[in-house]
């Protein structure tokens, strides 16, 4: 497999200078406590203040503890309508038949993954377009889990220090590798399955694309990403996305509310009886 | 009316490509079938049509957390209960919509989106 230069970009706004966020232990809670050293964030004092930025000064957690459910509160669910192709990338796209955006057909008409609940892919599930656009971060020593749960899945962003496989076996969400740039968690992926999706609107990519996602928790509640997608085969320049804010989501953080799930079996039943025959298809 | 989110809002995949927002019918009928799934729930019921005709509507409906979140539960409707239901037509012109609001018989209502709702599922 033939291995992209990575660019790395800088996220603006979204990096606050190593030591200029006051860090301290909390009473009870050390960095490593709670079931399977995942770190627990505390209710008190900051519960219901969720939606309100900058309600929880930073200073009363550990900027590198992201654990948590995350709901995107800014930002665009799409890669937006005037992202530069190169000729093969525009062929792909354009054989992308996308239920959104200007190009949007009946879903049954379509041919997008979401509508059999086909995996959605890491730019797909970490721009957050469905299931309350959230995501949640269990922390490990040595690695990172992050679950999305509209489609119940999960990546592991690997922390200890391993290198990218040469030549690794393709996955929905790629390989991913993390670490810290001051207070910024910064995670390269590489090795994607070409079948998913980059967002709603059909952007397509190649089993060569790389991503680097960069998360900085600003204070308690608050936590912004960027990421870069480089894949040349399909774009001529890199993509780097706007600032994307999500807030800690007590709710699902500390509460155990009711699952979203996209259910295949469901969804089948749901395209036969409901999506199919409302766009003039026949009623199987 | 608390139903009259914008479609975009609506659904995770295209509901707007589907139905007509900027049209709103309401069937009363007689429920058939109510499938309580993720990702989209569904209600199905017989419209006597002024004809006499009796035509089968199906509805689209959200997820079940969302559902559960804008107040409705899984025993909410049975087959044979009376069932009024607004939502946008089929584009196509089927017996179909996506629901935007549905009136039981004891006339207490219940709506896709309430306000505040991020709407989607």
């Amino acid at each position: 497999m033939r291995l992209r230069l990575f660019v790395v970009t800088m996220a603006a706004g979204a990096v606050l200078a190593q030591g200029q966020v006051k860090s301290e232990p909390r009473p009870g809670v050390t960095p490593a406590a709670g079931r399977g050293g995942v770190r627990v964030i505390p209710p008190e004092p900051c519960v219901n203040q969720w939606t309100v930025p900058g309600a929880c000064d930073i200073g009363r957690v550990d900027p590198h503890d992201l654990s948590g459910v995350w709901t995107r509160a800014t930002g665009s669910g799409s890669l937006g309508n005037d992202v530069k192709m190169t000729p093969a990338g525009e062929a792909k796209f354009m054989a992308n038949k996308p239920s959104f955006g200007p190009r949007m057909v009946p879903p049954a008409l379509g041919n997008d993954p979401m509508g059999h609940c086909d995996p959605l892919g890491l730019v797909r599930n970490i721009i957050l377009e469905v299931a309350g656009r959230s995501f949640e971060f269990a922390q490990m020593n040595d690695r990172v889990i992050q679950f999305f749960e509209w489609a119940h899945q999960y990546r592991t962003i690997w922390l200890d220090g391993r290198a990218f496989p040469k030549d690794p076996e393709l996955r929905w969400n790629g390989y991913s590798v993390g670490k810290w740039e001051g207070n910024t968690f910064v995670v390269d992926t590489m090795g994607f399955d070409p079948r998913t999706w980059l967002d709603n609107l059909g952007h397509p990519h190649t089993e060569n694309m790389r991503v680097q996602e960069r998360y900085t928790r600003t204070d308690r509640n608050t936590l912004t990403m960027t990421f870069t997608i480089t894949d040349p085969a399909y774009y001529p320049e890199p993509y780097v996305s706007g600032v994307k804010t999500l807030r800690l989501n007590p709710e699902k953080t500390e509460e155990d509310k009711i699952e979203t799930f996209c259910v295949p079996s469901e969804e089948e039943n749901f395209n036969q009886n409901i999506r199919n025959p409302a766009a003039g298809l026949p009623k199987k | 009316m608390l139903a009259l989110a914008s479609i975009p809002m609506m659904a995770h995949h295209g509901t707007a490509a589907s139905y007509d927002p900027d049209t709103f019918v309401t069937k009363k009928g007689i429920v058939t079938e109510f499938v309580w799934a993720n990702p989209h729930s569904q209600v199905h019921w017989d419209v006597k049509e002024a004809d006499g005709t009796v035509v089968n509507w199906g509805g689209e409906l959200h997820s079940i957390a969302q559902l559960i979140k804008n107040g409705w539960n899984k025993n909410l409707i049975k087959v044979g209960d009376e069932i009024t239901v607004t939502g946008h037509a089929s584009r196509a012109g089927a017996p179909y919509m996506v629901v935007t609001s549905l009136k039981l018989a004891n006339g207490k209502d219940y709506y896709r989106d309430n306000t505040g709702s991020e709407g989607g599922n």
